[in-house]
């Protein structure tokens, strides 16, 4: 019985701060934005900055601010204002729908306006509603009822929209400012939503072992709010996340880079390996830098709509010097009863001596050539990560149709219980009309428990890690080569 | 001084709106369409479009509607591409609700009783949007505020005009800036999904078992987009392209859907909906969390897919690009909407082809080797694509239907296969059934001397017809060496050991290899 006593009190309590609340002299008059900057960092965060004018009643107040992100992290936010101390932040997403409406007006007294289905005739009642579980109830003079329980059309008609209820996501601040009047304030907060990624548009000739590559940064506002005459700014690099989603999915199981890190490639290669990239680099380039990441400024203002996506030209480069390579990767030693394609990549560096000199954003690189007629085809794309200036890259564009590889392990041999031999051949062929050479992979992950010695090669193979062996294999037009090697797996047990 | 910046901000940015004009592209001139396997097409759009000098936008009306807008590139245009939009919201009750807040509308009321028709003024107050979903709307009106479509009346929502920024169509707009004004040719390229192509292979075989057969070869090209493409320059890519997966657009990304979300009534008419414990709209089932809900239109639409195939002599030409194969058509094509057609691109009229029963001793021993059962050959059709040979052509992914004439002049279908890309001299080899006809009983025997075994397999032919039949021993895959004293010859230049001999019709053939356990 205490108890029951005890929270009635304290829910008069409350009703009352409401109610002092609301009559508190609500100050909206709010300008919009007078200096809006949008930083956007790759993972689909953002850091917003936005300047308003607020005016000041002198005293405690609530400000609210309308027209933040809908995707806002309220928990990021930083008001700051000359001559104001803020008392606490709100942030108020409880969208204003009709069945939030009903609910809030619990208690209240609503008009019930029915329409006589045969007649037509209209009658309005008063009506104070009970309860809003599953189902309204009203109370109507002295009758209970359950609201539209008979089907017949019934309007409900609100006296005024609840004040806390807002149509757009709205942080308000309890404020106490120590002198009235109109002042700037500074507001910054974190967002999600908000994202971008670099699209690359490269033209590679063949002939001329050249490639064009204009780089476009695509800014995409997935969120509800649109930003007007942004100052933007995008910025490229690896930004801490709390989150087990640091990398994103860029990083999928793929692999990448066995080239030069191989022993911790394994272990790590879903994470901190850098797609695309073949080699560390070493030239600062020449975009803005804060902290370790690029800053991409872009210029004069921008409108972000909700929902639009955007692309902007950030780099454009001509005459990069840009290689064809065929490659096949192969794990363990095995057969394939189906010939495999062999990759077709494209090798550049983005180095000054390669035509470049500038740092590679992370996203999507897509390859286009022209056909016999001079028209440009598309002929396929692959994500790369941040890459710095002067790294050399590879990325994948395809499957050569004319170029197999075909791994047949001819014979395994136990040679002792934790020795064994096995022979492989790599029957390559060519069915194009230009010679090419392909470079055969096979990896020796020594870098878990065996060891692995190569007995004899048809080819003079080399090894430029300890985890895989690599042989380029010649192969004129219409014709094949074969490739044989003899392996010796030594395992401790 | 913070005033003065945010002056000379306001005036640069008024500056730059009066600046730039906005030009509309409609028509398009000439289209080239690309099209690659696995459902991506390349569309080249030759369009005249009047640029004036300096900045403006041009909006690009009528692309594909599964275009996948951050491709776009401007090709063959002589000035600066600066930025291009991509404008989602489609407009639909949602979209217009959401654009209308704040905005007076009316409201028009029927009554069911004495049909009077009444407007009534209101100011949309919200039509709050979670994603792409706008979840109820509530107006004021002069009696007070209202939940719209909560009465049960006979309501609808009259607009005064229609917000700018929605669109029946997706569209694309690009700023550009051009040094001369006039009428400029510029083309405009980008990817989209919705259009693909496999071939299709139908080989036409007689009754024999090595020989000649016909082989035709169509390009499959299936448009489920809502665009039509005429007196298109059509080519199609063979071969496997690397594609990234991501975020790509498609439609149905710019519905923005609405409902009521009204309170609940006591008689509830079941709406379609799921609503959470507070009433509230939970998006639908199994698609809440920002996850789209599938586009209904585009599975709907297959009833009304129309098949065109354009039986011609003429037949699309293939050169290379790059590391793929290009097949260009010899004319000019139109690609309508919601269609598939078919371009032939080979027929030859006598490939050379060998019928081959096939079995492998693997699948004896992976299998339960105590099963005394015998087992189904492999049929396979063999085709000559050496580059000597009759069909000598590279040969891309898709179904091979193998056919037969029987008596009166009908045909009969024997089976078909996939086939992977197949580029010239690789063996082209159709499974098109398992033979009961020709069966093989495999089988283990044990001599004397530890450690050695015999392979043998008594091959049982059917068929009033002398056959090939071809054993493969893939050794690496069991656990047995071979040590020879082999029953036929092997077949030469296999590296996997591979027997291949005739059986005469209807008898017994026995096969047999001694072989040891391995090490």
């Amino acid at each position: 019985m205490k108890r029951y006593l005890l929270s009635i009190s304290i829910l008069a309590l409350l009703g009352c701060t409401a109610a002092g609340q609301s009559s508190d002299p609500l100050a909206t008059d709010v300008d919009q934005s007078e200096n809006l900057a949008l930083t956007i960092y790759g993972d689909g965060r953002a850091l917003i900055e936005d300047n308003r004018r607020l005016s000041f009643k002198g005293g405690e107040q609530v400000i609210e601010l309308p027209g933040v992100s809908s995707a806002i992290l309220p928990q990021s936010v930083t008001v700051i204002a000359s001559g104001m101390e803020i008392i606490e932040q709100n942030f108020d997403f409880d969208l204003l729908t009709p069945a939030k409406l009903m609910e809030k007006a619990v208690g209240q007294t609503v008009d019930i306006v029915k329409t006589n289905p045969a007649t037509g005739k209209e009658t309005v009642e008063r009506a104070k509603v009970l309860s809003v579980n599953n189902g309204v109830v009203i109370q109507v003079g002295d009758r209970i009822e359950v609201l539209r329980d008979d089907n017949i059309p019934t309007r409900v008609v609100f006296p005024k929209v609840p004040e806390n209820l807002r149509a757009s996501p709205t942080l308000s601040l309890r404020v106490n400012s120590r002198l009235p009047g109109n002042r700037d304030a500074n507001m910054t907060y974190l967002s999600s939503g908000l994202s971008w990624d670099a699209d690359y548009v490269a033209v590679f000739n063949e002939g001329d072992k050249r490639m064009g590559l204009q780089g476009w940064a695509t800014i995409d506002n997935k969120t509800s709010t649109s930003f007007h005459d942004a100052k933007l700014s995008v910025v490229a690099g690896y930004i801490g996340k709390d989150s087990q989603q640091y990398y994103g999915s860029q990083y999928n199981t793929q692999y990448y880079q066995f080239w030069n890190e191989s022993r911790n490639y394994l272990r790590n290669r879903n994470r901190s390996v850098n797609k695309g990239q073949r080699g560390g680099g070493i030239e600062a380039g020449t975009a803005e830098r804060i902290g370790d990441n690029y800053l991409y400024p872009l210029p004069g203002l921008t409108t972000l709509a909700s929902k639009q996506k955007k692309q902007i030209s950030f780099i454009d480069a001509d005459g990069v010097k840009a290689e064809k390579v065929y490659e096949l990767y192969n794990w363990g030693f095995n057969s394939q009863n189906n010939p495999l394609n062999v990759d077709s990549r494209i090798a550049f560096s983005n180095s000054k001596a390669g035509g470049m000199g500038e740092a590679l954003p992370a996203g999507t690189v897509r390859v286009y050539m022209e056909d016999k007629r001079g028209k440009a085809q598309f002929i396929g794309e692959d994500a790369i990560g941040h890459i710095a200036g002067g790294s050399d890259i590879s990325i994948k564009i395809g499957e050569a149709f004319d170029i197999t590889v075909k791994p047949t392990l001819r014979k395994s041999e136990n040679i002792s219980k934790r020795v064994r031999d096995f022979d492989m051949t790599y029957e390559v062929r060519n069915a194009s009309k230009k010679a090419a050479t392909v470079h055969v992979f096979q990896s020796l992950p020594r870098a878990y428990w065996c060891d692995y010695k190569v007995l004899a090669e048809s080819l003079d193979g080399t090894e430029k890690n300890d985890s895989t062996r690599t042989w380029g294999v010649n192969v004129p037009s219409e014709d094949e080569t074969t490739l044989d090697f003899k392996v010796r797996e030594t395992c401790p047990w | 001084m913070r005033a003065l910046l945010a002056a000379i901000i306001v005036l640069f940015s008024a500056l730059n709106v009066s600046a730039q004009e906005k030009v509309d592209s409609t028509k398009v001139e000439k289209t080239y369409l690309t099209i690659y396997p696995n459902d991506l097409a390349m569309i080249t759009e030759v369009r005249r479009i009047n640029v004036p000098a300096g900045l403006s936008t041009i909006r690009f009306l009528g692309v594909s509607d599964q275009i996948i807008a951050q491709t776009a590139i401007l090709q063959s245009f002589e000035g600066i591409s600066l930025e291009s939009n991509f404008d989602g919201d489609l407009i639909s009750k949602g979209s217009l609700l959401n654009k209308a807040v704040g905005e007076t509308i009316s409201i028009r009321r029927i009554n069911a009783g004495d049909g009077d028709v009444t407007n009534v003024a209101a100011k949309l107050v919200s039509a709050s949007r979670l994603n792409n979903h706008v979840q109820g709307a509530v107006f004021e009106t002069s009696d007070g505020v209202e939940g719209l479509e909560c009465s049960g009346l006979f309501e609808s929502l009259v607009f005064n005009a229609m917000p700018e920024a929605l669109n029946p169509m997706p569209v694309l707009s690009m700023d550009v800036r051009a040094d001369i004004a006039g009428e400029k040719e510029i083309s405009l390229s980008y990817l989209s999904r919705g259009i693909g192509w496999a071939a299709d292979y139908r080989l036409d075989v007689g009754p024999e078992q090595m020989g000649e057969a016909g082989l035709l070869g169509w390009l499959t090209l299936t448009n489920s987009t809502s665009k039509s493409f005429k007196d298109t320059g059509l080519s199609v890519v063979a071969g496997e392209l690397n594609r990234v997966s991501q975020n790509e657009f498609a439609l149905q990304n710019f519905n923005v859907s609405f409902s009521p979300t009204c309170w609940k009534t006591g008689y509830d008419f079941s709406v379609s909906q799921n609503r959470n414990e507070d009433g509230r709209f939970d998006g639908f089932a199994g698609y809440s969390n920002g996850l789209m809900a599938p586009a209904p239109a585009m599975m709907m639409r297959t009833e009304s897919d129309e098949i065109v195939v354009t039986a011609s002599k003429r037949k699309a030409k293939q050169e290379d690009l790059g590391d793929y194969k290009l097949y260009r058509a010899p004319q000019d094509v139109m690609v309508a909407a919601h269609q598939t057609k078919q371009i032939a691109f080979l027929s030859v009229p006598n490939v050379e082809f060998e019928k081959v029963f096939k079995y492998d001793f693997s699948e004896y021993v992976n299998r339960n080797s105590t099963l005394r059962q015998p087992f189904r050959t492999r049929v396979e059709y063999e085709l000559d694509n050496s580059k000597d040979g009759n069909l000598g052509q590279p040969l891309p992914r898709g179904i091979m239907r193998v056919m037969t004439d029987i008596a009166d002049g009908r045909t009969a279908f024997l089976g078909e296969d996939t086939l992977r890309d197949l580029a010239i001299d690789l063996p082209v080899e159709v499974k098109i059934a398992e033979s009961a006809a020709v069966s093989i009983f495999p089988r283990i025997e044990t001599e004397e001397l530890k450690g050695k075994r015999r392979f043998k397999a008594d091959v049982y032919n059917a068929t009033p017809q002398e056959i090939t039949v071809e054993i493969t021993i893939q050794s690496e895959t069991i656990r047995y060496d071979m040590i020879g004293n082999e029953s036929h010859d092997r077949k030469p230049g296999e590296i996997i050991p591979t027997y291949k001999f005739k059986v005469p019709a209807e008898s017994k053939e026995t096969f047999s290899i001694d072989v040891k356990d391995k090490r």
